[in-house]
């Protein structure tokens, strides 16, 4: 039995996971993917605001500003990349630079730092930004982080430090539990070689506490155990999470991106528009669209929304290197139908904690949503008589993942001479090492499939998608994972690569009378 | 640090022709830097046979044509260091490369040949709307699973693009017991070597859509079925045209692209319409001493054009090796080559006299922008008619070429200008001539 | 009847046209540049042929496939025939460029051969 159980390994389950597992206390999370990061953390902007947008008085001004300060300290102690990049926020006209002065006065208000540039200077620093922008709002403390990268990497620490990591773990229903001091046993179907191929076993698991941090999923998981899916405050509104499709291009990583620092145009009714976000492994993301969808799954490309980003993308840049796009995709915002965070223990069902409707600002938040959570929704009362927060006296800091890239001469030969396996280059794209590869399956919430390896290291990430290396990473993951080559997954469990192996090859043959 | 007279980047064909040659013209320390496990380059993977016919006056397939210049490699002792990854090269003609046995390392090179072939367009680059499914893959991935790991990729096949490699793929996997639907491609002809449409798609009868695309690819986890639709002479798909079909692999056959990355981080220039670098007629970049050959500088069709331009490139650092040559002086009067109307690009870009007059002339490569019958390939200078060729047919996937000889650009003084650099125009025209017409 | 061929002798693919008397009889052949290109148009009318190349498993070499290809082309309507023999072999290393892999396949008179060699594969390979 958990004194927790996080429903839900997007970023802000990772963050809940890494948060609880300072504290004596037991906890586990559990996701239906073979993996962290598979939803939004996966697809999304990844910028940490300044959080100067946001609406006064509500959860997420509140959250983005505490989380956005706490970033960089985490992301160091995690070894993970954060680049404070800075952003520009483009207004072309009077009536946009407007809403620019009052952006800047909300920055001001707030302790944000900020300045107003004038277009011709901004131009100056941002080359590529359109002649059409008169000023632009200039937020130094704009920052771009590896939203995957920073999930899997908090993770790994919870796990270092006793949080049980259930991938593969499918919710299918909640039953609260009064008796025994345990209030909640959870339901699960584990889907390991996939739900299709029949592989179903079940699980049972019970928890005195449940955060449902479970996305676009948390109306569903919620309505589990309270159909009714009730909100504190106003008893009309029941919990819905409408997902909000957004589509990106990415451009290949070159020697000096296209954008420097991330560019916004004057925000809008649905979002912040569209904008050009330099990563921090050198692509450049643009986009996202803003559509509503009913599709919890649909994270496909449509024509209508990549050529909205066409479109759109020239509010803030004169031209795209259009030639240079190696890759689009599309994320769900997991948006919430009261306008803010969803982020308070259920009124109908004690113990139970929705961190729902965590749409953007999310990623900028997330930290503080975690801290949030634990001193402010989560009482002591809840794990029974005599809880008390304490602090594990030994914490267990995450290994910094060897990245070949990053080192010195004297240190990539060093580490070549003692494994030589760090010398073999098998993306030649992102040169990434066979050593980085297998480092990053042998970790703790190690890759389990060709996308795993790719969220690690990035093989296939870059302007070959995996053209060349995947053959390569099919047998190294088949290797370390002690599996046939034909068992490997590019992604979900029990999706097959390939049709045929080696001596398979012969089944299903055309004959002469086919000729 | 370590010194080599030659160093060269990549040991498939075109590098092995180019270090072979290059011996042959007396440089003894040459060292050729190769990513695979064995030398060869992508003929390891090209089973099919065709290989060989100028080269060695027999068909042969792309192992076998392998095999026979790394013997040659072999016996003429030059190293190679194979599972090598060329990092950097300078400007200095300094080349970092990795391995597992050196690690890290910098080795000095007199010239550099760049023959790092070329690579696939991936699915990304043509954002065709759906999902991100297992189940969609470059023809020469598919290729490379088939060929060399023994494993089909899919057995009902939809491919996009008609390139040679995708076309070789639907014969391919229909002997291997795959179901070929149909090969999509949105231009109006097709991009692959007529010969391959015959044995390839029509001896199996698979069926060619010309002038259609794929627009939309149906499956959340892995490739359930495309959608294919007519494309205007815009290329945009006509609505109301779409048909689907229930596929589970999708091939993508849509164009090579030099590999320049390692190029444009050494600062050398590249042109645009080949996306390789820019040379002159002695295959050598704007850098002087590095020089470049087979696909990393166009996309060839044929190994054999490839050979020999490794030949040629190996020829030309043997002698930028061998101290100033008698045209060297020349080169401030170089010539500039530019594709015209017609023409998708000519190389090479400049020529220098010296080239020109000692080997009697020049012979440009060049691409048709479309399907031409009964078409003159003017050269010109100006408005001055420096030479015409008459060709009946002429396809945007067959590389042409043309020989200029040294009488016809010297007699025009064209060396001799001071207004600034000579161009020469290519440009095909259409002759109204009697069409034959398919019977 | 006039029929039109590409020719796939070379990758030259010179553009045939096959003149045919009504009794399907070949009157005149045009638009090769070589007699092979000749050759080709008259197999190609009355008893077309092609050369097969695949690759058979290989047991205890430096790779996992040989390519192997037929060593003269077999009748059109033999590949699939020929395929069927090809994916019962499995050779173990050394193999030899030219080695024979099949002789005589399903009785043409024709060879299957390797089409690279394949040295064992060393310990430190496994």
């Amino acid at each position: 039995m958990y004194d927790v159980l996080i429903i839900g390994t997007g970023i802000v389950g990772c963050f809940l996971a890494h948060e609880l597992s300072h504290y004596e206390l037991s906890s586990a999370a559990v996701d239906r993917e073979n993996d962290v990061a598979c939803g939004a953390t996966m697809a999304n902007s990844a910028i940490i605001h300044a959080g100067n947008d946001p609406e006064d008085g509500t959860l997420k001004a509140r959250l983005n500003l505490e989380g956005a300060r706490q970033y960089e300290d985490i992301c160091n102690n995690l070894h993970v990349p954060y680049e404070k990049v800075g952003s520009f926020t483009a207004a072309a006209g009077e009536e946009e630079e407007k809403t620019l002065f009052e952006l800047y006065r909300k920055a001001k208000e707030r302790g944000i730092s900020a300045s107003i540039l004038d277009g011709a200077e901004a131009r100056k620093m941002e080359p590529l930004l359109s002649s059409h922008v008169t000023k632009v709002l200039a937020l130094p403390d704009t920052a771009v982080v590896c939203p995957w990268e920073t999930a899997e990497a908090l993770m790994e620490e919870a796990v270092l430090n006793g949080t049980e990591l259930l991938l593969n773990h499918q919710v299918t229903g909640i039953e609260r539990m009064e008796e025994n001091g345990s209030r909640f046993r959870v339901h699960m179907e584990i889907h390991r070689g996939g739900k299709e191929n029949g592989n179903i076993e079940k699980a049972v698991v019970e928890a005195k506490v449940i955060l449902n941090a479970a996305g676009v999923f948390c109306d569903d998981i919620y309505g589990l155990v309270c159909p009714e899916r009730t909100l504190k405050g106003d008893s009309e509104i029941r919990m819905k999470i409408g997902p909000r499709r957004g589509e990106y291009f990415v451009l290949d990583r070159q020697e000096k991106p296209a954008v420097s620092r991330v560019l916004y145009p004057v925000p809008g009714k649905t979002g912040k528009g569209v904008l050009a976000v330099p990563t921090v492994h050198g692509n450049v993301l643009l986009g996202p669209d803003s559509r509503d969808t009913s599709d919890k799954e649909g994270i496909d490309n449509t024509a209508e929304g990549l050529e909205y980003v066409k479109e759109q993308i020239g509010k803030v840049l004169e031209t795209v290197p259009w030639l240079k796009i190696i890759r689009s995709f599309a994320g769900l915002r997991a948006k919430g139908n009261t306008g803010d965070f969803i982020i308070e223990e259920s009124p109908e069902v004690p113990g139970f904690i929705n961190v729902a409707g965590i749409e953007s600002p999310g990623l900028s938040s997330a930290p503080a949503i975690a801290s949030y959570v634990r001193k402010d929704i989560l009482k002591e009362r809840m794990f029974g008589e005599g809880f008390t927060w304490r602090k594990k006296v030994e914490y267990q800091r995450r290994k910094p993942p060897v990245i070949m890239e990053r080192l010195s001469r004297e240190e990539k030969n060093r580490m070549i001479a003692a494994n030589p396996t760090y010398g073999k280059i098998v993306c030649r794209c992102e040169r990434i090492s066979e050593g980085e590869i297998i480092d990053s399956i042998r970790k703790p919430v190690g890759a389990r499939s060709i996308k795993g390896v790719k969220k690690r290291v990035r093989p296939g990430m870059g302007r070959c998608q995996g053209g060349f290396c995947e053959p390569e990473i099919v047998r190294i993951l088949a290797r370390e994972l002690g599996i046939r080559e034909e068992e490997v997954v590019y992604d979900r469990e029990g999706v097959r690569l390939f049709e045929a192996m080696e001596k398979s090859l012969t089944e299903g043959r055309r004959t002469d009378e086919a000729l | 640090m370590k010194h080599y007279e030659l160093v060269i980047a990549g040991g498939g064909s075109a590098g092995m022709a180019a270090a072979l040659s290059a011996r042959r013209e007396g440089v003894s320390s040459i060292l050729i830097l190769e990513q695979g496990k064995e030398l060869g380059g992508v003929l390891l993977q090209c089973i099919h046979n065709g290989f060989g016919l100028h080269t060695f006056g027999e068909e042969l397939t792309g192992p076998a044509y392998a095999e026979r210049y790394i013997r040659m490699v072999k016996k003429e002792q030059i190293e190679t260091k194979t599972e090598t990854t060329v990092l950097h090269i300078g400007k200095d003609r300094s080349v970092t490369y990795v391995n597992s046995q050196e690690g890290y390392m910098t080795v000095q090179a007199g010239a550099v040949i760049l023959a790092m072939g070329c690579r696939e367009r991936p699915r990304g680059a043509l954002s065709i709307p759906g999902y991100r499914p297992a189940g969609v893959w470059t023809a020469g991935a598919a290729q490379r699973y088939l060929n060399l790991e023994g494993c089909l990729v899919g057995r009902r096949v939809w491919i996009l693009g008609s390139g040679d490699i995708g076309m070789i793929m639907a014969r391919r996997m229909t002997l291997e017991g795959a179901e070929v639907l149909g090969v999509a491609e949105v231009m109006p002809y097709s991009n692959g070597l007529p010969r391959n449409r015959r044995q390839c798609l029509e001896d199996f009868g698979i069926p060619l859509y010309l002038s259609h695309t794929v627009t939309r690819i149906i499956g959340k986890e892995r490739v359930e079925a495309v959608v294919i639709s007519r494309v205007d002479e815009n290329r945009r798909p006509i609505p109301g045209t779409e048909q689907e079909f229930a596929v589970d692999t999708l091939l993508l056959s849509v164009g090579l692209i030099p590999e320049n990355a390692l190029s444009e981080e050494a600062g050398i220039p590249l042109d645009g319409r080949t996306k390789g670098p820019s040379v002159n007629s002695a295959y050598e970049s704007e850098i002087a001493g590095i020089f470049a050959c087979g696909n990393v500088l166009h996309v060839h069709d044929l190994v054999d054009q490839v050979s020999r331009e490794g030949e040629q490139a190996g020829k030309a650092a043997a002698a930028y090796l061998s101290g100033p040559q008698a045209g060297e002086a020349g080169k401030t009067m170089e010539i500039s080559a530019e594709a015209g109307e017609g023409l998708s690009y000519v190389l090479p870009q400049r020529i220098r006299p010296g080239d020109a007059e000692r080997d009697g002339g020049i012979e440009f490569k060049f691409r048709v922008r479309r399907s031409f019958r009964q078409a003159a390939l003017e050269v010109r200078a100006g408005e001055a008619l420096i030479k015409s060729v008459r060709k009946k047919y002429m396809e945007p996937s067959v590389m042409e070429t043309v020989q200029v000889k040294w009488e016809e650009l010297s007699h025009m003084g064209l060396f001799r200008r001071e207004d600034g650099i000579p161009v020469l125009r290519f440009i095909l025209r259409e002759e109204a001539g009697r069409d034959e017409g398919d019977a | 009847m006039k029929v039109m061929l590409d020719c796939i002798v070379c990758p030259a693919s010179c553009h045939i046209q096959v003149e045919l008397y009504e009794d399907g009889k070949i009157k005149k052949i045009t638009g090769n540049t070589c007699r092979r290109g000749m050759d080709y148009a008259i197999s190609e009318i009355t008893a077309p042929v092609r050369m097969v190349t695949s690759t058979v498993a290989v047991e205890g070499g430096n790779t996992k496939r040989l390519p192997v290809v037929t060593s003269s082309p077999v009748p059109k309507e033999k590949i699939f025939a020929v395929m069927e023999q090809i994916h019962k072999i499995m050779v173990c290393a050394p193999v030899s460029v030219d080695d024979i892999i099949i002789s005589d396949v399903c009785g043409l008179g024709v060879d299957v051969v390797a089409s690279r060699s394949i040295r064992e594969r060393k310990e430190e390979e496994a």
